[in-house]
């Protein structure tokens, strides 16, 4: 799943590099808020170690093994925000060292791996694991599913950007200027090795991390119980409804997957796909950028352009411009999810203290 | 060394110590089947230690060796960005002979340098094969494989003949090209950068103070996580005889990750302690403050200039 440097062209790694950059900056601060000046060892290490996880092969089904990425359980153990960094710099290491991911593909893999693989699968693992106890063996199906939920919506949103390269990148001859297959080839090519084999990979290894850690200390396994500051009666519904929005997503995400197969025969390329990525929205950039552009300009006009393949330069303008407003979209919502956190460390120790003897 | 047992010698391998002793009933003729996880945590290590200490490059006299590695950084990545905009293939092929100049002149290793080709370019050359046939790509026949003549194969018509374009061929070597051009470029950066300063150069390119501090930290302790999991992995093979059930592996796999993030928490509150007893504050101090020369400038400088005639293209 890591793209290498050649794969995206400037129209997707710009938006996505402009996505990462707030993201990055919002986790640091987050970071540095709830863990204090223990941040940097905890983020260091954590980040070594999200790396070592991607080189255990695993054994899977039939004697083929694959590797798991990690993020959904790091985004368990350490919380998300934490997984963002962390995963982020393993990527980073990775590129830079390693050839493992492209460096101007790291902005699209950290948003493919590092953000929507580990929200995603932390919020379905909070939308299933909910308040159970420590011991509770919900947690490991929980953190299993999630990982494999996880993974494939990371695929998912890695194809995609694939799969859009011939559509917005062609040179003035009107050949593709990077990855040459469309949707069509990519979204089923990654959704079959993701759905059968390395999510799988990523579900046991997730789940089963989880069952050691309960058997050998349970107290590493974050349970609102564990953490009395972090379940306030009055903050509850927003987690809720936060785990309840991703959740959505995730349920909503795998029809992107059946879309080309019901639509793609025949059917026009713009058709189809936007309304598959209009499905998906929030997530990556590029749907983003398309649905920027929705708003921004017409579609017709700029699905135009890129048919006839004029002014590329022009095009790739109007993507970063719309890459820009996709930013603005995520900062306002980055914005207003923190106004609603800063209300619930307010009123936090008082109902904190509520629940915790509730639970004695 | 005479009075060690053989299986003790430097040179055994781990393969000799699975061998069952001879009176032991043996179950089959043929040998126990290679665990994936075992091969796979070697591989890994010899891989990665490798790696990280290979400093060999870095450390002979050569052209990018002298040149300061924040403008090293900023001169290599940014060919890298400008080598996405080019449509066409001379620019890349230049790029990719003054690619192999660079190495040359820096004395990397010829099969270090050819090395990475295996890895992502020849990776995408597979992939990008069938986008080279006329059913993906339209253009003018150049090799016409096989002719079907308007064959029906059930109720689908198969398109009149399977040839490679030439407009599907010159997708695909830009393509190719293009991916070596890149890898090319951070093998350069990286194998003529000594460990100890490669994140140095991010700073160049924007990247806060912050997370440099964590990313050098991450490289030395990266270290020794895999230390910790090469021993977790010598325990295991020491006391196994045969290799297990698929499900065993992964419970083992599972375990060893989860032995590795008890280590890692344990590890990072005793770093912190001891930053703290060392007088760490918040504020994070780099050591280094390196200065630059004309070279760098010029270095720069001349990076800058190909970006601005190739781009022109």
């Amino acid at each position: 799943m890591h793209i290498p440097d050649g794969y995206l062209g400037p129209q997707t790694y710009v938006p996505a590099y402009a996505v990462m950059v707030p993201l990055w900056m919002t986790a640091c601060r987050k970071l540095k808020k709830s863990l204090r000046n223990r941040q940097v060892p905890l983020l260091a290490l954590g980040a070594a170690f999200s790396f070592v996880i991607m080189m255990f092969n695993v054994p899977a089904i039939g004697g083929t093994t694959g590797h798991a990425v990690g993020s959904v359980l790091i985004a368990i153990l350490l919380g998300p925000w934490a997984a963002v960094v962390a995963v982020s710099l393993a990527l980073i290491v990775q590129a830079l060292v390693f050839g493992d991911g492209g460096v101007t593909a790291v902005g699209a893999n950290c948003l493919n791996m590092a953000v929507i693989m580990p929200f995603v699968g932390w919020g379905v693992y909070r939308l299933i694991a909910r308040r159970a106890p420590a011991k509770s063996p919900i947690h490991r199906i929980a953190g299993a599913i999630g990982g494999y939920v996880g993974l494939n919506a990371a695929a998912l949103s890695t194809a995609i950007m694939f799969g859009i390269q011939p559509m917005i990148a062609r040179d003035s001859a009107g050949h593709a200027l990077y990855s040459p297959f469309g949707l069509k080839v990519a979204i089923p090519a990654m959704a079959a090795e993701h759905l059968l084999l390395f999510g799988v990979v990523e579900a046991v290894v997730t789940g089963l991390v989880i069952a050691y850690l309960q058997a050998v200390d349970p107290s590493l396994i974050p349970t609102p119980a564990a953490k009395p500051d972090q379940t306030r009666r009055g903050a509850r519904p927003v987690a809720v409804r936060l785990a309840m929005a991703l959740g959505a997503i995730v349920l909503i995400s795998p029809l992107g997957l059946y879309l080309p197969a019901k639509f793609g025969a025949g059917s026009a390329w713009g058709e189809w796909s936007t309304d598959e990525i209009r499905h998906i929205t929030g997530y990556v950039p590029q749907q983003m950028s398309k649905l920027g552009s929705l708003w921004n300009a017409p579609l017709p006009d700029y699905a135009a352009r890129g048919q006839e393949s004029a002014g590329l330069s022009a095009l790739s303008v109007s993507y970063i411009m719309s890459g820009l407003v996709g930013v603005l979209i995520i900062g306002a919502l980055v914005i207003a999810l923190k106004r609603f956190l800063v209300r619930k460390d307010n009123d936090g120790p008082a109902s904190g203290v509520d629940a915790a003897s509730k639970h004695a | 060394m005479d009075q060690l047992p053989e299986w003790m010698l430097p040179q055994s391998t781990p393969d000799q110590w699975r061998t069952l002793p001879d009176g032991l009933p043996q179950k089959s003729a043929r040998p126990p089947r290679r665990s994936a996880a075992r091969s796979a945590v070697r591989e890994m290590i010899t891989l990665v230690s490798g790696m990280l200490t290979d400093d060999a490059t870095a450390a002979r006299r050569g052209l990018l060796q002298s040149i300061d590695t924040r403008f090293k950084t900023l001169g290599l990545i940014g060919i890298l960005v400008a080598s996405t905009f080019m449509h066409s293939l001379v620019p890349l092929a230049i790029c990719y002979l003054m690619c192999i100049t660079l190495a040359a002149a820096s004395r990397v290793s010829a099969r270090r340098f050819l090395g990475v080709l295996l890895v992502v370019p020849f990776f995408s050359l597979v992939i990008v094969l069938p986008a080279t046939l006329n059913i993906v790509t339209q253009g003018h026949p150049v090799w016409t494989i096989w002719r079907t003549d308007g064959m029906h194969l059930g109720p689908w018509q198969l398109p009149c003949m399977l040839a490679v374009t030439d407009s599907g061929l010159f997708i695909a070597s830009r393509f190719v090209l293009r991916t070596a051009v890149c890898v090319s470029l951070v093998v350069l950066l990286t194998s003529t950068t000594r460990w100890s300063y490669l994140f140095h150069g991010l700073r160049a390119l924007g990247v806060p103070q912050l997370f440099v501090a964590v990313l050098n930290m991450m490289q030395r302790y990266l270290d020794v996580l895999i230390r910790s999991a090469e021993q977790i992995h010598l325990a295991k093979i020491s006391r196994s005889i045969t290799s297990r059930s698929t499900r065993q592996e992964q419970s083992w796999v599972a375990a060893g990750i989860g032995a590795l993030f008890r280590r890692t928490y344990r590890l990072s509150g005793q770093v912190y302690l001891a930053m703290l007893s060392r007088g760490y504050t918040g504020e994070v101090k780099l050591l280094d403050s390196p200065r630059s020369h004309i070279r760098d400038w010029v270095f720069l400088f001349l990076a800058a200039a190909l970006v601005a005639l190739l781009l022109r293209f």
